[in-house]
């Protein structure tokens, strides 16, 4: 009897096993080159149906979203992250989707020799963490103080407008917007390249989500890096299809693509070893977000990341 | 002589030259006739011989199989084919290098990646998707062609349809066009770039077509329906000299075509990623992958291996389910076997009655008790109801709501009449159990009916013969107690005589004399009354305290005890009434006391002695009598209280004696009655209620 039980429900735990639906997972995105492997997964028809795109604009979009809780999971830089956490909202990240080596990007009107150039100059940034954290990065280098310039908050997607019309001389943004800006002669200033390993963004998926989720986030993990590998065999398909999509010339997409590094899984791997330079880079910006200002304290750095999403 | 010395020095510098260029053979597969191919291929020729200080290159353009012959034997040292082509060639010779893409020119835009085009008229409204191409006739070319063939297949691959079947092969792209336009053929696959060079040379009207699957690709200059693939390689064959192949890839690279019309060669790219031209053939399983790989067990194990253990778990889940459920279905058909055979073979009467909708469920028997053939009664509550007798209904009900009451505390057991088919009435018991819903509502009421008439019968019968009996016993009791005091009047009435005779009768003597027969006599007669009552017909309980009930009986035993020398221990710690039939019980301590002096006489016991006590325990009532005649065998000791059995010798005992004791005390008075050995002898304990109700 007792071994009739045993089996029966076994049987039944497998058929449910089976017939089990994921719980659903709703992904903040928004438009990034960086992130473009989960939009052209959705194109390709590629990602799970329990797996809801919520597309933002702009980063505040992504950020205000996993904060209230109406997505469960975001592509978000690693400064969000941090803030996130200093709100008492405990994200943990499940992957590094890319870490910008030049797309992100400060373009001015005129030519600019030297970063003390900039002074007296209106600066459009966006009301953001790594916006923030440029514009300090590049006064410190300049030797100037905020004081010094205008900074001006635009949104990314309102750059453009403010450019044409003659609103800021000088902007801190990001591809795809940047090409926009660069296909009407903007001159560059400097970029992410020069902050080496600095900016992460990541699949931040929140705490009290990850669990019944589990299933979800390996699947999404799973179709982005089935695409990344897509990208790297069927290059000038992929740009073709980039550049369709955000309306940007092939070549453009192609300096884009080449502002970012996009880690396989065994590099995502290496990042979320302690000793990384994820762990550094939160460690180092945990610091100069608090020093600052734009955090009142530090936030807690233990369990950032969870690599039981890569496994295969 | 000057001159001639200039001939031969011209014709040998001349020699000198043609041996220093040397030749190199660069193979370009022969896509459209050979006319066109030389037409496109022939200014790049010519460019590079102009740019090659040492190399002549010829242009030798090949079919696939005059191509790879020439592969065989070594014959071309350059080549330019299709990817598919060239992952075949790539395969049979791993070092062969690609060392440029080619780039073409369309609408003023160059490209270095096609694809393929599926398309139909413009005016077909049914065909808008892949999935409506499913049973549509198709014009494509062979399944050699990228362009016009695999790329198209592989997106109805990825989407799980396979198109091979629906494929008609054409000869060139040509003959795909005119099909499709003059409806020959639903749909066609082209390779990308045809079309609009069709168009612009005014052979077909951009709007007679329309094109399937179309790709999210705007900045790419041509129809599109599949994924892009990189363009033509141009790959050097491994003889060729690493500083050859280098001054040819730079010459290559720095290849820009006089634009023409006609040509559509646009120049050369650095070598691009092939790896999506493998994946695509591999998917498909086209040259080189067509060849049937022995697949071993090693290999399913390790890619299936998860599927494998599920599969396997299933399987082994189920056999235990089947083995478990072919156990079960044999234990309770061999369960239901037994309990058909039992019900055969026994006269108890199942009943089942289902108190929800008021059915009642009857085996056979309980027709074959009352005399019907086992199909007449209905299954119903009414077929009992009707059979009951009416002086019996009453008690039967309150049975069996006392029972229902009590939430099934106590035990169902009732006896009614019942009319059996003749019309003679039949004693019948009911016992059973009733299941109780989780709100103690009675469901189901479970249980036997059994045909008690012979066995009441019986009883009555055996209670006659042990009362004869004990009757017996009585009178020999009787005499016993009797012989002492006739002895004493016999005497007193000889001393009286011896008296009178010697005529010394004085009248205190004869006073004295007469007082002591009538003391005698008076003795004797309530010897009598003590016996009289005993074998009284009792009807009615009476209310009597336990300890003076047992006394009663010690009375009756104690001077036959002290005739034999048995001592009587008594001890009394009952001073409770009870309500019971009095003499029955007497009756049964009698019985009792009289088996511990008969085995004591008959053990020849030393010592004998017999203990009675009265005491309470759990709230009964009990009695207990010991004594020390050294017990009851093991072998028998569950017997005892079975009719007609007897330990003793045929003189002595009936076999009855027990058997109507345990009646007694379990059936009219509701109690228990049991015998144990202890220490040296045995012990039987009678435990009963306050009442018998």
């Amino acid at each position: 009897m007792n071994m009739l039980r045993v089996a029966l429900i076994s049987l039944l735990l497998m058929l449910s096993g089976c017939q089990d639906e994921d719980e659903k997972l709703r992904v903040g995105v928004l438009p990034w080159i960086g992130y473009e492997s989960i939009y052209q997964a959705e194109e390709f028809g590629w990602l799970d149906k329990s797996i809801e795109l919520v597309k933002g604009e702009i980063p505040t979009d992504s950020f205000q979203r996993i904060l209230s809780g109406e997505v469960d999971a975001a592509a978000l830089t690693l400064e969000d992250v941090i803030l996130a956490r200093t709100k008492g909202v405990d994200l943990t990240i499940v992957a590094v989707l890319d870490i910008s080596a030049g797309a992100d990007i400060v373009l001015s009107k005129e030519p600019i020799e030297s970063l003390a150039e900039i002074k007296g100059k209106r600066i459009g940034a966006e009301d953001s963490a790594l916006a923030s954290l440029f514009l300090t990065k590049m006064l410190e280098q300049s030797g100037l103080q905020q004081s010094d310039v205008t900074v001006l908050n635009v949104p990314s997607t309102q750059q453009l407008e403010a450019w044409k019309s003659d609103q800021v001389d000088i902007v801190i943004t990001y591809e795809p917007y940047a090409s926009k800006l660069i296909s009407l002669d903007a001159n560059y200033v400097t970029s992410s390249r020069e902050f080496a390993e600095m900016i992460f963004d990541v699949l931040a998926v929140r705490n009290d989500r990850l669990e019944d989720r589990e299933a979800s986030i390996q699947k999404l993990l799973r179709t982005h890096f089935k695409t990344l590998e897509y990208f790297h065999t069927n290059y000038k398909d992929i740009l073709y299809r980039i550049s369709a999509r955000e309306g940007n010339r092939p070549d453009d997409v192609k300096r884009a693509l080449g502002g970012v590094i996009l880690p396989s899984k065994a590099a995502n791997r290496v990042y979320f070893d302690k000793d990384s330079t994820l762990y550094k880079s939160a460690q180092e910006l945990n610091d100069l977000m608090f020093d600052k200002g734009f955090i009142a304290k530090k936030a807690l750095l233990n369990d950032l990341t969870d690599p039981v999403f890569l496994k295969d | 002589m000057h001159l001639l010395i200039l001939l031969i020095t011209v014709v040998l510098g001349s020699n000198t030259l043609l041996w220093a260029k040397r030749s190199l053979n660069f193979g370009v597969f022969l896509y459209a006739p050979e006319s066109h191919v030389q037409q496109q291929y022939q200014p790049l020729v010519d460019y590079l011989n102009v740019h090659l200080k040492e190399i002549e290159i010829k242009l030798v353009p090949l079919d696939r199989s005059a191509f790879d012959e020439a592969l065989q034997h070594n014959k071309l040292d350059i080549i330019s084919t299709n990817p598919a082509h060239f992952e075949v060639i790539h395969n049979n010779n791993l070092f062969i290098r690609p060392i440029a893409t080619t780039k073409k020119l369309q609408n003023g835009i160059s490209t270095d990646s096609f694809g393929g085009v599926i398309f139909t008229r413009a005016d077909n409204k049914t065909l808008m998707t892949l999935e409506d191409l499913k049973s549509s006739k198709i014009a494509s070319m062979d399944i050699k062609s990228l362009g016009a063939y695999q790329s198209q297949v592989y997106e109805f691959f990825k989407k799980g349809i396979d198109i091979k079947k629906n494929l008609s092969v054409m000869d060139n792209h040509n003959d795909i066009m005119r099909s499709v336009i003059e409806g020959k053929h639903d749909a066609g696959f082209i390779r990308t770039g045809v079309l609009e060079s069709e168009i612009e040379q005014g052979r077909l009207k951009a709007e007679d077509i329309k094109v399937i699957n179309s790709q999210n690709m705007s900045y790419y200059p041509y129809y599109l329906s599949t994924q892009l693939y990189p363009e033509w390689p141009i790959a050097i064959l491994p003889h060729i000299e690493d500083d050859i192949a280098n001054e040819l890839t730079i010459a290559l690279l720095g290849f820009t075509p006089k634009l023409d019309k006609n040509s559509s060669l646009y120049g050369f790219t650095l070598p691009q990623n092939y790896a999506s031209v493998q994946h695509m053939i591999k998917a498909l399983g086209l040259p080189p992958y067509d060849t049937y790989e022995e697949v071993t067990y090693k290999q399913i194990y390790q890619q299936y291996r998860t599927e494998i253990f599920v599969f396997l778990s299933f399987v082994v889940m189920l056999v235990i389910i089947v083995f478990v459920i072919i156990k079960l279905n044999i234990k309770i058909r061999t369960s239901e076997e037994r309990f058909k055979l039992a019900m055969e073979g026994t006269q108890d009467a199942l009943f089942d009655w289902n108190m929800k909708d008021d059915t009642m469920f009857h085996s056979k028997q309980f027709e074959l008790m009352l005399g019907y053939d086992g199909t007449e009664l209905p299954e119903t509550i009414d077929a009992w109801k009707d059979l009951l007798h009416p002086d019996d209904m009453e008690d039967a009900y309150a049975s069996v709501d006392a029972y229902l009451k009590a939430k099934g505390k106590k035990n169902y057991v009732s006896v009614f009449r019942m009319r059996s088919k003749d019309g003679s009435w039949r004693l019948i018991e009911g016992r059973g159990k009733a299941l109780f819903d989780a709100n103690g509502v009675p469901e189901r009421f479970i249980g036997f009916n059994t045909d008690i008439t012979e066995k009441s019968e019986h009883e009555k019968q055996l209670l006659v013969q042990t009362k004869h009996a004990q009757m017996g016993e009585m009178i020999a009791m009787i005499a016993h107690q009797w012989r002492q005091p006739l002895s004493a009047i016999a005497a007193t009435t000889s001393s009286l005589q011896v008296k009178q005779l010697l005529d010394k009768m004085d009248a205190k003597s004869l006073t004295k004399g007469l007082e002591e027969i009538v003391n005698l006599t008076q003795h004797l007669s309530k010897t009598i009354d003590d016996f009289r009552d005993f074998f009284k017909e009792e009807k009615q309980k009476t209310d009597v305290k336990l300890d003076e009930l047992v006394k009663e009986s010690i009375k009756i035993m104690n001077p036959v005890f002290m005739d034999k020398g048995i001592k009587l221990y008594t001890e009394y710690l009952c001073d409770k009434e009870i309500s019971t039939y009095k003499n029955e019980l007497k009756q049964v301590l009698l019985n009792i006391l009289k088996n511990a002096q008969d085995v004591i006489v008959e053990r020849e016991i030393e010592d004998p002695m017999v203990t009675v006590t009265t005491y309470m325990k759990d709230g009964k009532y009990c009695i207990s009598i010991e004594d020390n005649a050294g017990g009851i065998p093991e072998t028998v000791i569950n017997k005892i209280f079975e009719p007609y059995y007897t330990t003793k010798s045929s003189l002595n005992g009936t076999g009855l004696g027990l058997y109507m004791s345990k009646i007694i005390i379990n059936e009219h008075c509701k109690g228990n009655i049991e015998a144990r050995n202890i220490n040296d002898g045995a012990l039987f304990i009678i435990s009963m209620n306050k009442s018998v109700d």
